[in-house]
């Protein structure tokens, strides 16, 4: 076994929280919003389906292998060749979608604090902080993020009590005037952001009791979806359908804090929040791709694949159009779709193999 | 030629000679001999040019030659005279049936015991026994009769307490050791005894009580002591930095204390105590981060003042490292945090200033540092009139000529009385030290080094582990039992358990009113 | 291995390089407060027909030594005005903005700016294309207030009021005190967008100087300007503007005085809590609006002879008070509805709350709709406490009420 540490139920939440809420609080409301209007905040509901398939899946496909992640049973289960073809395709995967998420957090902090500072400073530091944990193991991640995610959890929730006082609950009305057809549609995008569950494939073999993390996985599921009901309640409360107008809408939420004429101006708060969950976001992607990497290149230690992969997510995350509204393009469109074939459907399609293997036997 | 190879060859065995494995300059394991002249020039020959030695010939009952070897200074005179010289010189005894007799009948010394090789005995003389060395016997007898002078105990300078014991160890080991033995009186509590250090033959207690301490934890600390081979020990600290897991880090994995009842707090947690002697500063580990951050007085008073006043230290310490790199952000790249009030006039404040933020705050910091380390130097009548006065005045000065701003005297001010809020002084160092990078990420990034920054430090932090102890237990561990005694500091009634990573088999401090299930340990 | 000695230099080596060209690059988004501009009030004025002005309110702060030591701050010592005004016309906003950066030494910071100030001309023309300026540009606040000056908006930000530091001071500290409308940049732009171009904003007019300091003119806000197409319609006064406020729930400083008929003399009472609800009501195809008020007022002053420490007198005053709310919001219908048919209330949202299929059939004709809603009543009055004092002061020794 390459990885030596162990972790506990408590923490696996405190990885995955912020691992799936970071970017999506950040401009979910306004893709809810541009489809289900006023019915954006029961979007994350309806998305709680996807959430749970893939957690089940993985939680499936965990017990009948308990001591692989995927790139391992991949293998087990499809036959050599296949499986090295589908781990490799995994891999990939997941090395694209952490370019994305360094690309999304690039977009972010330059486009509205730091205009003129070059992208490659913002987003090698960052790598290279996450690589440095990664490089940790599984415990160091997990420690890091029950230091971090505590800290950021506290902030969000005190930006939407602050901003409670400018809030408007009659905008939520009428509810569900058009049928329920928009926020269904709203929430598809959602689906997509609650299927990265499936990354928790890559910490379930290394808890100490799995029926810990099966319950720890389902209450940061209901966590989740109580976050960003309440973030997208906040949004849509405070500037109605204009939620849909905004990039980042809950800039727009925090700007309005004003607690005794002296806390104001406080939406570099929504930076440092932001900063800290991507953190654990990244740390754990880039954990996944370094392990995964070893795992199928057939390495005895993980730990130097670690800042190698960091490169290459990094210059990856460098390609393509530097345009902001290509990436928000990209998410509108083939996002979805990409994120829920790679991490509900082919995992839903292994557990079947993997029953019919079992079947056979 | 011929003469200048040779003369090479010489000196380089003559270097060599020197750096030979200093096997050679210890005394040889030979024996006593029956030869009383020979005993007494071999041991002569050994301390060489030692004008504190002392030999001391006289008879054994007016008919025995007989010399009493010791080291003035270390030994008690009167008490040589009064209880091995007048005894013997003045009693008949017969030596017919050897020293056992010598010993039983005439000897009114407590501790005493034979000696055979001139190691044994060089080995007594250099603790303050004195030797004694009869004509016709091979063994000589070490007689244990010392008189030093020491320190009397006081309340320790660093770690004073309003609420508490006021006693602090002092440089004696066995001073050290009994403070220990009057608060743990059980006889579980060891005290294994190594010595360590070439020419210091210093010596090093490991204490522990049996039965709380995990075996690996012991055998480990045992092993890495005894394979310490150097030349001196003169301070915990050495044996400290050579214990230590080996990593690249300004933080401290052993805790080092003056208190008796410290110590024996953390030996009743599990833990394993280093005393060596000499130095009234005691080791402990293995410890956890927050374990650097309690103060004794913790325990002492009512929990509930104990409870705010760690979340001042906390709230405290966060400012130490971080509000001099935050006023550094703001102000250089997140202006409009600022309530407009503050903005409007911290910007009039600045107008005078050549410096930007970031240099302006590096200069003052380094000044404030250097301040306080040149403040320890002073004399005690000169020292606090100056720390005070100066920093009041060089403050003044230094914005009244327009160097730096009034805010950022402010910043300096408050972030130095913050930092004198850890209690122990090793940690507070290392937090000092790390606001420097923090500062410079900030002056670079704005608010996002300081982020940054202070998520390396996380990082870092979360990889280390002291004996196998995760350093961040127990707030970034799998058990969340061990929080009553972090976060807050639960009432004595609540604290049922000990910390789990140290113990294995007795985790109950005091029964409860309902047993908690048995909690693993983690690996 | 040998190996890693060698790659622990060239590592050590590389972060050294990428350090030193961190540093010595220069930080990017590095700027001193003393190299920077603070905005602290903006003014649009309509140049010509397709050029506008902008005019930037700066702080200044005072030059030379202004660090004491006896304890006085710079900013305790003068209450005296520390802005400058500097102009720049230019095509539109961001044009313009450009413009003025020219003139400008330090670079414009628009973090501490909270106030927008439209002229009447400006207004008028386009309302909406400098809206997404402000809204569009990250360092400009949303939430600023905005406001539409009868003169030229540049003469309003050169002011040096009395009692402020600045004009743009006493047009944000005055809204705090919300006796008049209060409208930030983001909320006008909610409005405009969901009404089509219907909106409201807060007029300012300058105010003539106390007696004596023939410097110190200050702003002050006088009514509302209402907007309709997205261009500026019409004014209307502080008292309809107060009828407004009812409307939306905006309430909250408001002294009402009424003559009692019967006993002669005048009361005041002074509004502590108010609530309006709007209840809307759709049958047979007339569409109506009920609204709802609830008061709570303090007696500030009596001059007639009813004694209000009486039940009796008390329910005579609450009955007065409710008519004279009743005629001050008929009095702003009359203006906002049917003269300038501009739906400010939020009746709009009110009706597509309580009756989503209707409204999404006839909301292409809400224009039309709107200035025949019929609009009842329902207020209650009630007076929680008389003040200090039960009789009035005029009541002699003796006398009976």
């Amino acid at each position: 076994m390459m990885e030596q540490g162990k972790i506990g139920g408590v923490q696996l939440c405190m990885v995955m929280y912020p691992t799936i809420i970071a970017t999506a609080i950040l401009s979910l409301p306004s893709m809810a919003a541009e489809y289900a209007g006023r019915d954006m905040w029961i979007t994350p509901i309806w998305a709680f389906i996807a959430g749970a398939a893939s957690l089940l899946i993985a939680i499936q496909l965990n017990k009948m292998y308990p001591k692989a992640t995927v790139i391992e049973y991949c293998e087990s289960i499809l036959g050599k060749v296949m499986g090295k073809a589908l781990g490799f395709l995994y891999l990939f995967f997941y090395i694209h979608v952490s370019s994305l998420i360094l690309k999304e957090y690039g977009n972010f902090i330059i486009g509205n604090f730091f205009i003129k500072t070059p992208m490659i400073v913002i987003v090698a530091s960052f790598a290279l902080l996450c690589a440095y944990t990664a490089r940790g193991g599984i415990e160091v991640v997990a420690r890091t993020a029950s230091l971090v995610t505590p800290f950021a959890f506290i902030l969000l929730m005190s930006v939407l009590i602050l901003v409670t006082p400018e809030l408007t609950p009659t905008n939520m009305l009428p509810m569900f005037e058009h049928g329920l057809m928009p926020s269904i549609r709203g929430s598809l995008s959602i689906h997509s952001w609650y299927s990265e569950f499936f990354i928790i494939a890559f910490l379930l073999p290394y808890m100490h009791n799995r029926d810990e993390g099966m319950k720890a996985g389902f209450f940061t599921l209901l966590a989740v979806m109580i976050t960003l009901i309440l973030v997208n309640l906040g949004a849509l409360l405070l500037m109605g359908e204009e939620t849909a107008h905004y990039i980042y809408p809950l800039i727009g939420v925090a700007r309005t804090i004003s607690v005794a004429g002296f806390f104001q101006h406080l939406e570099s708060l929504i930076m440092v929040l932001w900063v800290a969950g991507t953190f654990v976001k990244l740390s754990m992607f880039l954990y996944a791709c370094t392990l995964g990497a070893s795992q199928w290149c057939g390495l005895p230690r993980y730990r130097i694949m670690a800042l190698p992969v960091g490169l290459l997510v990094v210059i990856l995350s460098q390609w393509g159009q530097p345009r902001l509204q290509e990436l928000d393009h990209f998410f509108n469109t083939a996002v979805p779709y990409y994120l829920l074939t790679m991490q509900v459907v082919v995992p839903f399609l292994l557990l079947l193999a993997a029953l019919m293997r079992r079947a056979a036997k | 030629m011929r003469l200048l190879m040779r003369l090479l060859h010489k000196w380089s065995q003559a270097n060599q000679k020197n750096n030979s494995r200093p096997e050679n300059d210890k005394p040889s394991q030979e024996k006593l001999t029956e030869s009383y002249t020979a005993n007494i020039r071999m041991i002569q020959a050994v301390y060489k040019q030692c004008s504190d030695v002392v030999f001391r010939p006289f008879q054994i009952s007016g008919h025995i030659n007989a010399t009493i070897i010791y080291i003035s200074g270390l030994t008690d005179h009167e008490g040589i005279g009064q209880y091995v010289l007048i005894p013997l010189m003045q009693g008949s005894t017969a030596l017919d049936e050897g020293i056992g007799n010598l010993v039983e009948k005439s000897l009114p010394v407590s501790e005493v015991k034979p000696v055979n090789t001139i190691q044994d005995c060089v080995n007594h003389l250099s603790i303050g026994h004195a030797v004694l060395i009869i004509d016709g016997h091979r063994q000589g007898i070490a007689i244990a009769i010392t008189k030093t002078e020491k320190r009397s105990v006081e309340e320790p300078q660093a770690e004073s307490v309003i609420r508490g014991p006021r006693e602090g160890f002092t440089e004696t080991l066995t001073v050290n050791l009994s403070l220990v033995r009057r608060k743990i009186r059980t006889p579980l509590l060891k005290t294994e005894s190594m010595t360590i250090g070439r020419y210091t033959g210093t010596e090093v207690v490991l204490t522990y009580i049996e039965g709380l301490v995990l075996d690996e934890l012991l055998k480990e600390v045992r092993t890495r002591v005894k394979s310490i081979d150097i030349d001196g020990i003169l301070e915990t600290s050495y044996i400290e930095e050579m214990i230590e897991d080996k990593s690249l880090t300004p933080f401290p994995r052993s805790l080092v204390t003056e208190r008796p009842d410290v110590v024996a707090a953390n030996l009743l947690e599990g833990r394993i105590a280093i005393f060596v002697n000499g130095t009234p500063f005691v080791l402990i580990v293995p410890i956890s981060f927050f374990s650097l951050l309690q103060s004794p007085e913790d325990y002492y008073d009512r929990y509930i003042f104990s409870t705010a006043t760690r979340w001042l230290r906390y709230v405290f310490l966060a400012m130490s490292m971080l509000l001099p790199s935050l006023y550094v952000a703001i102000l250089s790249y997140h202006q409009e945090m600022l309530p407009a009030s503050l903005y409007f006039s911290i910007a009039s404040s600045r107008e005078t200033v050549p410096f930007p933020a970031i240099v302006e705050a590096l200069i003052m910091e380094i000044a404030f540092e250097a301040l306080r380390e040149a403040g320890v130097r002073l004399p005690k009548q000169v020292g606090s009139a100056v720390s005070i006065v100066g920093a009041l005045v060089i403050g003044q000065a230094a914005v009244a000529a327009g160097i730096v701003s009034a805010p950022m005297v402010m910043v300096v001010a408050i972030t130095g009385i913050s930092s004198f809020m850890v209690p122990h002084y090793a940690i507070g160092f290392t937090l000092r030290i790390i606001r420097f990078p923090i500062m410079l990420l900030a002056g670079m990034l704005g608010l996002l080094g300081v982020i940054m920054g202070i998520l390396a430090v996380l990082i870092h932090v979360c990889t280390l582990r002291s004996f196998g102890v995760p350093y961040m237990s127990p707030l970034a561990t799998v058990e969340q039992k061990d929080l009553k005694d972090i976060l807050i500091r639960a009432p004595w009634w609540k604290m049922n358990t000990r910390p789990s990573l140290t113990i294995d088999r007795n985790i109950h401090r005091q029964p409860a009113a309902r047993r908690d299930k048995r909690i693993q340990d983690e690996q | 291995m040998r190996v890693r000695p060698m790659l622990l230099k060239a590592g050590g080596v590389f972060v050294l390089l990428v350090l030193a060209s961190c540093t010595l690059s220069g930080c990017w988004d590095r700027i001193e407060v003393n190299d920077l501009a603070t905005i602290t009030a903006v003014g649009i004025d309509q140049y010509s027909d397709n050029l506008i002005e902008l005019s930037l309110q700066i702080y200044t702060p005072p030059q030379g030594s202004s660090i004491s030591m006896q304890g006085g701050g710079s900013k305790g010592s003068s209450s005296q005005n520390q802005s400058t005004v500097i102009s720049a016309t230019g095509i539109n906003f961001a044009d313009a903005v450009s413009k003025v950066q020219e003139k400008v030494p330090r670079l414009l910071f628009w973090g501490q700016n909270e106030v927008f100030v439209f002229s009447h001309s400006a207004a008028k023309q386009d309302i909406a294309g400098h809206m997404d300026y402000i809204l569009r540009v990250p360092q400009i606040r949303g939430s600023a207030l905005v406001f539409v000056s009868r003169t030229k908006a540049k003469d309003v930000l050169a002011l040096t009021p009395q009692l402020r530091s600045s004009s743009a001071d006493v047009l944000e500290e005055v809204s705090n005190l919300k006796i008049g409308l209060a409208m930030s940049a983001g909320n006008f732009n909610i409005m405009l967008s969901s009404s089509k171009g219907t909106a409201i904003m807060p007029s300012i007019e300058i105010m003539p100087a106390p007696e004596g300091q023939p410097q110190k003119r200050y702003p002050a806000i006088t009514g509302c300007a209402v907007f309709k197409d997205s261009k500026l319609a019409g004014y209307i006064d502080d008292n309809i503007t107060r009828g407004v406020m009812w409307f939306r729930n905006e309430i909250d400083m408001a002294t009402a005085t009424i003559v009692t008929e019967d006993q002669g003399g005048i009361i005041s009472a002074r509004l502590n809590r108010g609530r309006t609800r709007l209840k809307p009501r759709i049958s047979n195809g007339i569409w109506e609006m009920t609204v709802g008020i609830d008061t709570r007022e303090i007696l500030v002053q009596n001059t007639s002879n009813t004694d209000v420490a009486e039940l009796k007198g008390t329910r005579i005053v609450e009955e007065g008070l409710k008519q004279e709310i009743e005629k001050r919001m008929n009095r702003t219908l009359q203006i906002v509805q049917k003269k300038f048919e501009a739906d400010v209330f939020g009746f709009a949202e009110a009706f597509h709350r309580k009756y989503p299929k209707i409204w999404n059939k006839e909301k292409g004709n809400w224009e039309e709709i709107f200035p025949h809603v019929q609009v009842k009543y329902d207020i209650k009055t009630v007076i929680v406490n008389p003040g200090k004092r039960t009789v009035p002061t005029n009541r002699m020794e003796g006398e009976k009420g």
